[in-house]
């Protein structure tokens, strides 16, 4: 191309230049409000032309950098991201499942604000009722969303819900629907819970979770708990004063026998009675009992006196993101020294659970005494056994837990034989590991890396290995995931791990926060699933669906961008680990922006690339989409060194597959054999109906020859060939009779419902089918006081005493949607009432 | 997705509820019991149910009965030349994008002096909702014959009835290359009129709705036996065609099941003679729009432009 040029801009007319420089204003500010609806879309970048010489020293580059990782020269490209997210990461704070809402009521569950909406406005009104209200359910939950992260992301439900509503109350609406929207917020309101506690994301959060659920959720089962083994105890006492009225002691202190005594004499009578009438209770019983109520005199205090015995690992503890004195407060919080955190809750649990112990002795043996069935041969020996693991699973939920509260990287860490340990002692010690994605010492031999490697934190995995324990994995950004395996895990009877994604560190923008957690999931780095050991076979234990499309190695989402010639195409795109770590650390140091003159058929998405074979990789290299501040779109060259990264959580994201019934080797063996087996038998049977019809068609065929012999032969000879053919028989049909055809004709049945229809009576009351009218205006206006319209815009009968039957008719008569039914006249002294009746008549 | 909810869409509200009245504005003065005003308070339901802001709605008319529509709109209107709505609608379209744009038209409007206008408006398949108000007569200027009255028909015009046959609107829609929606309704069920509506408005493109209606004045009896005859209408129904309540579809005695990606069951539909077929007839809502092309220089700054067409000048630099 020649530099030479002599540019268009000295052919412009100033005319136009003029004009076109009056108008940006506007037309800048309409592109505001078009962008405002509609958000910009993603574009290919235009190719700057280059030279072969410049594209082979790209390329050079580009290998060296796949090979390497290493680029000399990185380009800043301001605001790069994966370009899935750009709209997010560029928009608003996106809707999420926060604020949660934890109940304190028995009738409200756990949910979030949102469904909690949703779920009272369904309770409180029928299917098109208040549908302004019901439009803006997204507005009560803005403000509360709003609120809660003002208040610290935790607040009563209470202190937000009235001026949520205030605030809704003051939407510009004219006339009777204002009336009425007004009435339906408190009805509304009316159905709403008194109490309950709203949740924002924070690191808090999962710690706010666990405080609520080991405060709530076995409290009334402890409670009940406490008031059985209070009547146990006085049944007990009960037992004991008898035993004392039968003491010498007691008998000759009673005053109401006296006189008696003068009558009767006693110790001739005791002679006379059977042995086991007036027999003493056992020493060894005695003390048994009075033991046994002794114990139980202390149940509220064993049971009531903390709700939980919380060891903090230290590391957390000093943590200044968290206020544990605020957070833990009335729990018996304990500080764990560095690495002895496991052995100090393990060691917890023993002496916590010697007093829990005999509570339970007590109350087992309790029980057992009120009803007379303690057997000394049987149960001595079996109580002086008795310990925790004797438990059944309603003893252990009723008391109060033993909680570890402790960072991954330090379970993974100095901590991980203990943790092996405690998990495996199957001491129902519930352990909230807390995963802040910080760098594994493990695989790097005790110093901190950066490596990629040290993102392997299988905590969980190592815990499901001992196959006794209740297993959750989970993150902040998926709260019901959280939430409901929290309960779960803290009211399984075995040792339970809630391990948790949280964010490392808070940054201002909570939508960079919330897709630092949400991507971790997508991009395969922290799968979520749960392991809980009530089911009865692997599969019913292990469950992976809250995963984004847990069918496919990496989720796969709609993708819209603008090409080069501005067309709008679209397409999906995968999310992939290096999508993730995209996010999560600088792009252009990571990865290597191509320039757009660069891309070739050797530049392949990386989802695609993990796929092939070792000898169709030759020569490729892998990219990701990315997207700059401008939604520009790039494809981003990614190391080797993050390729085998990414394989590696693959490879981990399918074994979780697999566990799950996903993709399962043994299944789709399975399939395959039993396919193959119904493949062979349908050949089998094919074979067998050929060779069957096979010989039917030779039979026929023999026999059809030798007919057509004889007809010919017939004819020929000038025989009546008529008499000679069979009969037609096979294609005869049976005929109805004509006493089905009468039941069962449609004109029989739609007479039968006219009859019916006739059989209804006359409304007496005009009324319009208010669902027909086209209004038109006719009725309203010769008569407005008798039809009005409703909030439809459709007619119905207002006051019928203001018109005449006459003027009834006449409106019924002109009428273009013929619905209104004038019924029967009103005033019985009306003149012409016969012919006006007659004139209703078609319309009622 | 990513763990966000799928209803994104739900977060610009407006600070505003709009109630039916807001659409309005004055008394419509047609005809008592014609079937404009059926019309008029389906649309004004449809902007009710999906709050559209009154500012950023225009309704776009030509001439006639139906054509005075705009005025009882509290929105934007254009209550333009004869046969020259669609021209309006898709400059303002082309662009303001943004904009929710209705056009109302009648048998005369667009059948004949509007055909031209209404054959391209339909290549073009810009997003706008057509509203054909079909009465077959000239109802404003006291009963001539249009191009959709039946042959034998008797007006002013006509005493001795109209000699040529109709102009089918729906199969002439549906001729039209780059055809993207077209269904038809009947006034006097008001359920339909207001399903067709609400689908059209929600399709991606030009959305043509053909709307059967009577006229009191001029052609009484045109309809009057439809109305009470329930074979009168077929419904052409569908799971991708216009939902229904299974009540409101209930009250058919004829319904047929039609896919309306096929184009020429829909043209076959088209011809019935016996009943009035309603219900959506075609429909492709991948079809090319040119409104997308329009808008795609739409905040550019005036030195973008200029650097634009300055590289475009280059091109031929020598």
């Amino acid at each position: 191309m020649s530099k030479t040029k002599t540019t268009s801009k000295e052919f412009m007319p100033d005319e136009f230049l003029h004009e076109e420089a009056i108008e940006p204003k506007q037309e800048v500010e309409i592109a505001l409000m078009i962008e405002k609806q509609e958000p910009r879309h993603l574009k290919l970048p235009q190719a700057v032309p280059a030279t072969e010489a410049e594209i082979k020293k790209q390329w050079r580059a580009i290998r060296h950098f796949f090979r390497t990782g290493e680029n000399p020269n990185p380009v800043e490209v301001a605001g790069l991201k994966p370009a899935l997210l750009a709209h997010f990461l560029n928009g608003e704070e996106p809707l999420t499942d926060y604020p949660l809402f934890l109940s304190e009521e028995k009738e409200f569950e756990h949910c979030s604000f949102s469904a909690l909406l949703k779920n009272i406005f369904q309770k409180t009104f029928k299917e098109g009722e208040a549908g302004i209200l019901f439009n803006n359910l997204q507005r009560i939950e803005n403000y509360v969303r709003k609120y809660v992260a003002v208040a610290g992301n935790y607040c009563s439900l209470n202190l937000v819900f009235e001026p949520a509503l205030n605030e809704l109350s003051k939407i510009k609406i004219k006339g009777d629907d204002r009336i009425n929207f007004l009435k339906d917020i408190e009805k509304f309101k009316s159905n709403f819970p008194e109490t309950g506690i709203l949740l924002g994301f924070s690191q808090q959060t999962p710690v706010h979770i666990l405080v609520h659920l080991l405060k709530h959720q076995s409290k009334l089962k402890r409670n009940n708990f406490i008031a059985e083994l209070h009547s146990v105890k006085s049944g007990l006492e009960d037992l004991l004063s008898v035993e004392k009225i039968k003491s010498p002691k007691e008998q000759s202190s009673k005053p109401g026998i006296d006189f008696a005594g003068e009558l009767i004499e006693f110790n001739t009578l005791e002679t006379l009675l059977p042995e086991s009438a007036s027999e003493s209770m056992p020493q060894k019983r005695f003390e048994r009992i009075s033991n046994c109520i002794r114990v139980l005199a202390m149940a509220e205090n064993i049971l009531q006196k903390h709700d939980a015995i919380i060891y903090l690992g230290k590391t957390l503890a000093d943590n200044q993101n968290y206020n544990w004195k605020e957070l833990l407060h009335g729990f018996d919080l304990r500080i764990a020294e560095a690495g002895q955190s496991c052995s100090a809750a393990s060691a917890g649990f023993r002496l916590h659970i010697a007093e829990l112990s005999k509570l339970i002795t007590a109350a087992r043996v309790a029980r057992l005494e009120v009803n007379n069935k303690y057997d000394d041969e049987i149960h001595d020996d079996y109580f002086s056994r008795f310990n925790w693991s004797y438990f059944t699973e309603e003893e252990t939920s009723l008391c109060p837990p033993i909680v570890l509260v402790e960072e991954t990287q330090n379970l993974l860490g100095n901590e991980l034989h203990h943790f092996s340990a405690l998990i495996a002692s199957n001491k129902p010690v519930k352990i909230m590991a807390v995963n802040r994605l910080l760098p594994n010492k493990i695989n790097t031999n005790g110093n901190e890396s950066d490596d990629l490697f040290s993102f392997q934190q299988e905590l969980s995995v190592l815990a499901v290995s001992q196959r006794s324990a209740f297993t959750l994995q989970t993150a902040l950004h998926n709260p019901m995931h959280m939430l409901n395996g929290f309960a779960a895990g803290l009211s399984s009877a075995s040792p339970a791990l809630l391990h948790v994604l949280v964010n490392s560190i808070l940054n201002d923008s909570i939508t960079q926060n919330f897709f630092e957690i949400s991507s971790a999931v997508e991009g395969r780095q922290f799968p979520l699933f749960t392991y809980n050991t009530k089911g009865e076979k692997w599969g019913s234990r292990f469950n992976i669906n809250d995963n984004p499309q847990p069918y496919r190695n990496w989720p796969e989402y709609f993708f819209e961008f603008k090409n080069e010639h501005d067309v709008l195409e679209k397409s999906e795109l995968d999310f992939t680990f290096a999508d993730y770590i995209a996010l999560n650390k600088v792009p252009y140091k990571n990865l290597l922006v191509v320039l757009p003159a660069c891309w070739s058929d050797d530049l392949i998405p990386l989802s695609d690339y993990l796929e092939l074979s070792p000898e169709q990789l030759y020569s490729k290299v892998p990219f990701i989409w990315l997207a700059d501040a401008e939604n520009i779109l790039h494809k981003a060259a990614v190391p080797f060194s993050l390729v085998i990264a990414a394989k590696e959580r693959l490879d981990l994201w399918n074994f979780i597959q697999e566990l799950g019934g996903v993709n399962s080797f043994h299944v789709e063996q399975a399939i395959a054999r039993t396919r193959s087996e119904m493949q062979e038998q349908k050949e089998k049977e094919i074979k067998e109906i050929e060779s069957k019809f096979e010989k039917q068609i030779e039979e026929v065929r023999t026999t059809a020859t030798g007919e057509a012999m004889n007809h010919l032969a017939g004819i020929l000879l000038d025989l009546d060939r008529i008499t000679s053919l069979p009969a037609p028989q096979k294609f005869s049909s049976p005929s109805l009779t004509p006493a089905n055809k009468e039941s069962k004709s449609p004109e029989n049945l739609s007479l039968k419902v006219e009859a019916a229809e006739k059989e209804e009576e006359v409304s007496a009351e005009p009324w319009v089918d208010s669902v027909k009218c086209t209004s038109c205006n006719e009725c309203t206006d010769k008569y407005p006081r008798a039809f009005k319209y409703n909030s439809d815009k459709q007619a119905y009968v207002d006051d019928p005493t203001t018109v005449t039957y006459a003027q009834l008719i006449k409106a019924t008569e002109a009428c273009p949607a013929k619905c209104i039914h004038p019924g029967l006249p009103m005033n019985p002294n009306e003149p012409g009432l016969q012919e006006l009746i007659a004139r209703a008549k078609p319309f009622n | 997705m990513f763990g966000l909810k799928p209803d994104l869409c739900e977060l610009e509200l407006s600070d505003e509820h709009y109630s039916l009245e807001d659409y309005e504005d004055g008394i419509a003065r047609w005809c008592p019991g014609c079937g404009d005003h059926g019309i008029l308070t389906s649309v004004q339901k449809l902007c009710r149910e999906k709050q559209l802001l009154p500012e950023k709605t225009v309704f776009v008319s030509g001439i006639g009965c139906s054509s005075r529509f705009p005025h009882y709109m509290n929105t934007y209107g254009f209550h333009g030349l004869h046969g020259r709505a669609f021209p309006v609608a898709s400059g303002v379209k082309f662009r303001r994008p943004d904009l929710d744009v209705f056009v109302v038209t009648g048998d005369g409007d667009c059948c004949s002096i509007g055909t031209a206008h209404w054959i391209h408006a339909i290549r073009y398949n810009m997003k706008m909702t057509v509203l054909l108000l079909d009465n077959s007569i000239y109802g404003l200027t006291k009963k001539q014959t249009s191009p959709t009255s039946a042959k034998g028909t008797k007006s002013n015009t006509h005493p001795q009835g109209s000699i040529l046959p109709p102009i089918n609107p729906i199969q002439t829609t549906l001729g039209v290359a780059n055809v993207s929606f077209v269904a038809q309704t009947a006034d006097w069920n008001p359920a339909h009129v207001y399903e067709t509506i609400k689908a059209a408005y929600e399709h991606p493109g030009f959305a043509f709705v053909r709307v059967v209606q009577r006229c009191p004045v001029y052609m009484r009896d045109l309809y009057d036996a439809a109305v009470s005859d329930p074979t009168a209408l077929t419904l052409l129904t569908h799971e991708n065609g216009i939902k229904l309540h299974e009540q409101v579809e209930k009250s058919f005695q004829n319904i047929i099941q039609h896919d309306p990606s096929d184009i020429n069951k829909g043209r076959e539909y088209a011809e019935m003679k016996d009943s009035i077929p309603i219900g959506l007839f075609y429909q492709d809502k991948n079809a090319p729009r040119y409104d997308e092309y329009g808008a795609c220089n739409i905040g550019m700054l005036v030195e973008e432009r200029l650097a634009a067409i300055n590289n475009e000048f280059d091109k031929y630099a020598v």
